[in-house]
C-alpha cells in the first residue's frame, strides 16, 4: 500500500510508514472536516489527543465539506510567504503551546523562507526538491483544481518553534494512490494475476479516459489494472445497465495480450443468487449448466468472452475444506499455500470481495464473501482460482 | 321551437328534439390480443411483490363518427376501464383494462354514434327527428338508440394502495436494502355507490360507461447506507436505493354475482417496477463498482391526477345483442 514519508533537518526521515500504518495513530471521527477526517490519538506530545482544525480559507476550495466553520489563525505567528495556510493542529483552537501549523508548499523558495522565518532547518534534500518542483502530483496530499498540495508543517513545542517537516505521500504508481490490490491463486498459492485499483485526485475535474467517483474536490479517477503472469495486461472498465451491463457486477475487462497486442473483451454475469442476496432481484441465472459439485453452494457469477466458449464460474469459498473436495473432483491442486489457507479459514474478511448480507439477517450481520473461480477451457475445468483482496489491514468494506 | 317533435321525461328533461343528437347502437367492437401482467412486481422477490394484476383487451371498430363506448363486463366482480381511444383513419382503437392477470372472461364494448353514422336499416316504420336543416337526423327509432338505465358520478379514492397511507420514502435503512414494506395491491380499494337499478336479475345484462380519467403513481422508495473506513483515505459511503412503484388507472364495476345495487368505483394496476442501485466508493475486479438496475421506467413522479367525480351511465346491454 501507499506510505507516508516525512522530512525534517536536511533529508532525514522522521515517519517513513505505510498508510495502513500510520493510521494506527489516528482515530477517525464524524466531526472531523471531510479534507481529513480524523483524530490523532492521544500521545506523550499530545495528551488530550490532536484534531486537525482546518481553516476558512482552505476550506473554501471544498465547498461540499461543511462540517465545521473554518477558522483564521490571527492568534499565530504566520509566515507572510506561505500562500495558502490549511490548518491548525492542536488539541483545541485556542492551543498556545504544543500545535502544529499546516501549509501548502507552492515551491522550495517558499519552504527555504519558511524555514529562515522560524529559525528552523530546511527539511528536504535536493532529491526532494526535484520532485516538488516538477512532479509534485506524485507526492501530493490534495488536489485543488490543477494544484497539488503538498503539505508541510511547523511544529510548535512549549510556544517555540520546534522543528519544519515536509509530509509526502509517494505512491507505487506515481499521482495514483493504491485503494485496493487484488490477486488471484492457483496451483497451491503461485500467483496467477495481481493488480491494483488506482485512484487519483482530479481537483474536481473529470478524467478523460477514466470512471470518476465522488464528488467536488473529493471527485477521484479509477483506473483498475492487473497483470496475467507475464502475458496478459487487463484494464477493467465501469460499465452501465443502460448499456447492457450486469446491475451487480459492473465490470468489464479489456485484456491484451503483452506478446501480440492483441485485445478482446472479458465481460461479467452476477448469478440469479448473487442478485438475490444484493437487491432482491429475480433476474439472472445460477448456471447449472456447468454441472458445478455440490459443495459449490453459492455460485456468485461468471466471466465470458463473447468469441469464445472459455468461461470463470465464480463461487463462495467458505473454507480450505470445502476447496479441497472441489479441487479434488476436478483432479485439480488448490489454489491456496498455507497462507492463504489460514487467511481462508481464520481471518477471510482479509481475502473478501466484500462484506455481504449472505444470511439476510441485516445491518450488523454481513458477511465476507471469499471468492474462488473455476476456469473452463472447451467445457473442461482447467483452473482452480482463490482470489485476494487487500484493502489495507483491518479495513471494513 | 316553434314547431316539430320534442319528447321530455318525468324530470322534464328534453330527451329528444331537433337539436340533441341521440347516440345510436353502432356495434360491438371486435376484440384483438390481450396482455396481461403485474401479478406482482417484475424482477423482484421478497415481501409484499404480491399485486392484483391487469389485462388489457384491445378493441377495433369502424366509425367515420365518433363512438362513445360501453363496457360490457363479464360479471365476475372485476374492475374495468377504457384506458385509451383513438383514431387512424376511421379505425377507431380501445384499450380495454381489466384487473387481475386471467385472460379469460374478456368484457364486451358496445358502441354508440349519432344516428346518420349509425347502421342503416331496413325497417319502413319507425319515428326520425331531424335538426332545422332537415337533413341531419338527431334520432331515428329503427337504429336502436341508446336508452339509459340510470348514471350518477363516482370518484375512486384518494389512496389506490391497500397498505395504509400513501407509500413514502424513508432512509437510514442497511446498505443493500431491499425489502418492500407497502401493500401495493387495490384489489377491494374501492368507493361504493347505491344504485337501485342494479339488480341481481339485470346487472349481468348492464353496461357502463365511464371514461378513466383518474391516474396515480405511487412510489416506496428506500435509502440504505454504510459508511466504513480504509485506512488513508477518504471515508467510503455505500450508498443503495430501492424503488417499488405502481401506475394505477381508475376502473369500475357494476354490481357482482354476489350482491346488487351498487356502482364501485376503485384503482387497477396498469404498470409497476422496482429499481434497485447500489453503490461503493472503491472500486475492483468483479466485486466492485456498482450501479443501478431497473425493470421499469416509472412514468412520473408519484402523484396522483384527474381524481374527480365522473359522470357514469348505465344501460341494458340486451337491448342490443
Amino acid at each position: 500500500m501507499d506510505k507516508e514519508t516525512v522530512y525534517v533537518n536536511g533529508g532525514e526521515i522522521y515517519k517513513d510508514e505505510a498508510v495502513k500504518t500510520v493510521v494506527n495513530n489516528y482515530t477517525y471521527s464524524k466531526t472531523a472536516d471531510e479534507v481529513f477526517s480524523f483524530t490523532k490519538n492521544v500521545s506523550e506530545a499530545y495528551p488530550e489527543g490532536k484534531q486537525y482544525i482546518f481553516t476558512e480559507e482552505f476550506k473554501s476550495y471544498f465547498p461540499n465539506d461543511n462540517r465545521r466553520v473554518g477558522i483564521e489563525l490571527t492568534n499565530y505567528d504566520l509566515c507572510p510567504d506561505v500562500d495558502l495556510w490549511i490548518a491548525l493542529g492542536a488539541p483545541n483552537e485556542s492551543e498556545s503551546q504544543n500545535y502544529d501549523l499546516f501549509f501548502a508548499v507552492d515551491n522550495t523558495a517558499q519552504l527555504k523562507s519558511v524555514a529562515a522565518y522560524y529559525n528552523l532547518p530546511y527539511p528536504i534534500t535536493s532529491e526532494v526538491e526535484n520532485i516538488i518542483t516538477n512532479s509534485p502530483e506524485n507526492i501530493h496530499m490534495w488536489k485543488i483544481g490543477n494544484r497539488s498540495i503538498v503539505p508541510a508543517g511547523v511544529q510548535y513545542r512549549n510556544g517555540q518553534p520546534s522543528i519544519l517537516k515536509l509530509y509526502t505521500y509517494p505512491t507505487e504508481v506515481a499521482g495514483w494512490s493504491t485503494w485496493m490490490k487484488g490477486c488471484s491463486y492457483h496451483n497451491k498459492g503461485e500467483l496467477y494475476e495481481s493488480g491494483s485499483v488506482l485512484q487519483q485526485l482530479t481537483g474536481g475535474a473529470e478524467k478523460e479516459g477514466y470512471f470518476t467517483r465522488g464528488s467536488g474536490n473529493y471527485k477521484r479517477a479509477e483506473s483498475i489494472e492487473s497483470t496475467v503472469l507475464d502475458f496478459t495486461k487487463t484494464k477493467y472498465y465501469f460499465t452501465k445497465v443502460a448499456d447492457g451491463g450486469d446491475p451487480v457486477i459492473m465490470w468489464e475487462a479489456e485484456e491484451t495480450s503483452l506478446d501480440s497486442n492483441a485485445k478482446r473483451i472479458k465481460k461479467y454475469e452476477s448469478s440469479k443468487m448473487m442478485r438475490q442476496v444484493i437487491g432482491n432481484l429475480t433476474s439472472g441465472h445460477n448456471f447449472e449448466e456447468y454441472n458445478l459439485p455440490d459443495d459449490v453452494s453459492f455460485v456468485l457469477g461468471r466471466s465470458y468472452y463473447e468469441d469464445s466458449d472459455d468461461t470463470e464460474v465464480f463461487f463462495v469459498a467458505t473454507d480450505s475444506a470445502q476447496v479441497k473436495r472441489i479441487a479434488d473432483h476436478y483432479g485439480l491442486q488448490v489454489p491456496y499455500n498455507d497462507r492463504l489457507k489460514d487467511k481462508l479459514d481464520n481471518d477471510p474478511a482479509s481475502l473478501r470481495v466484500r462484506h455481504y448480507d449472505m444470511l439476510g439477517l441485516g445491518e450488523g450481520n454481513f458477511v465476507p464473501v471469499v471468492a474462488c473461480g473455476l476456469v473452463f477451457v472447451d467445457g473442461t475445468v482447467t483452473q482452480l482460482k482463490l482470489y485476494e483482496f487487500d484493502r489495507g489491514e483491518g479495513s471494513v468494506g | 321551437m316553434s314547431y316539430g317533435f320534442e319528447a321530455i321525461n318525468d324530470n322534464g328533461k328534453v330527451i329528444i328534439n331537433d337539436k340533441i343528437e341521440n347516440l345510436h347502437f353502432l356495434g360491438k367492437a371486435t376484440r384483438g390480443g390481450n396482455n396481461s401482467d403485474y401479478g406482482n412486481f417484475p424482477n423482484y422477490s421478497g415481501a409484499f411483490d404480491a399485486l392484483d394484476g391487469r389485462t388489457i383487451h384491445y378493441f377495433t371498430i369502424t366509425c367515420t363518427g365518433t363512438p362513445i363506448v360501453f363496457i360490457k363486463p363479464y360479471p365476475n366482480g372485476r374492475f374495468t376501464g377504457v384506458i385509451k381511444q383513438s383514431v387512424s383513419g376511421t379505425t377507431w382503437s380501445f384499450d380495454v383494462v381489466v384487473s387481475g392477470t386471467s385472460t379469460a372472461d374478456p368484457p364486451e364494448l358496445y358502441c354508440f354514434v349519432n344516428a346518420d353514422e349509425a347502421p342503416t336499416s331496413s325497417e319502413n316504420y319507425g319515428m326520425q327527428v331531424f335538426k332545422a336543416n332537415g337533413t341531419t337526423r338527431t334520432f331515428d327509432s329503427r337504429r336502436q338508440p341508446l336508452a339509459i338505465t340510470s348514471g350518477g358520478t363516482v370518484i375512486a379514492p384518494s389512496d389506490p394502495t391497500l397498505g395504509t397511507g400513501l407509500p413514502t420514502s424513508t432512509s437510514g435503512h442497511p446498505w443493500n436494502y431491499a425489502t418492500n414494506d407497502h401493500d401495493f395491491r387495490c384489489q377491494g380499494v374501492h368507493n361504493r355507490y347505491s344504485d337501485s337499478s342494479v339488480t341481481t336479475t339485470n346487472s349481468s345484462d348492464l353496461m357502463f360507461s365511464c371514461p378513466s380519467l383518474a391516474q396515480a403513481v405511487c412510489r416506496r422508495r428506500m435509502d440504505g447506507f454504510k459508511q466504513s473506513q480504509d485506512y488513508g483515505q477518504p471515508t467510503q459511503n455505500h450508498y443503495s436505493t430501492a424503488q417499488w412503484y405502481v401506475m394505477y388507472r381508475a376502473a369500475f364495476r357494476v354490481g357482482t354475482r354476489s350482491g346488487a345495487g351498487f356502482f364501485d368505483a376503485g384503482w387497477v394496476v396498469y404498470a409497476a417496477g422496482y429499481s434497485f442501485s447500489s453503490s461503493f466508493e472503491d472500486g475492483g475486479w468483479f466485486g466492485g463498482g456498482g450501479g443501478s438496475y431497473s425493470s421499469g421506467t416509472m412514468p412520473y413522479s408519484p402523484k396522483i391526477i384527474n381524481l374527480q367525480s365522473n359522470a357514469y351511465i348505465l344501460a341494458d346491454s340486451s337491448r342490443y345483442d
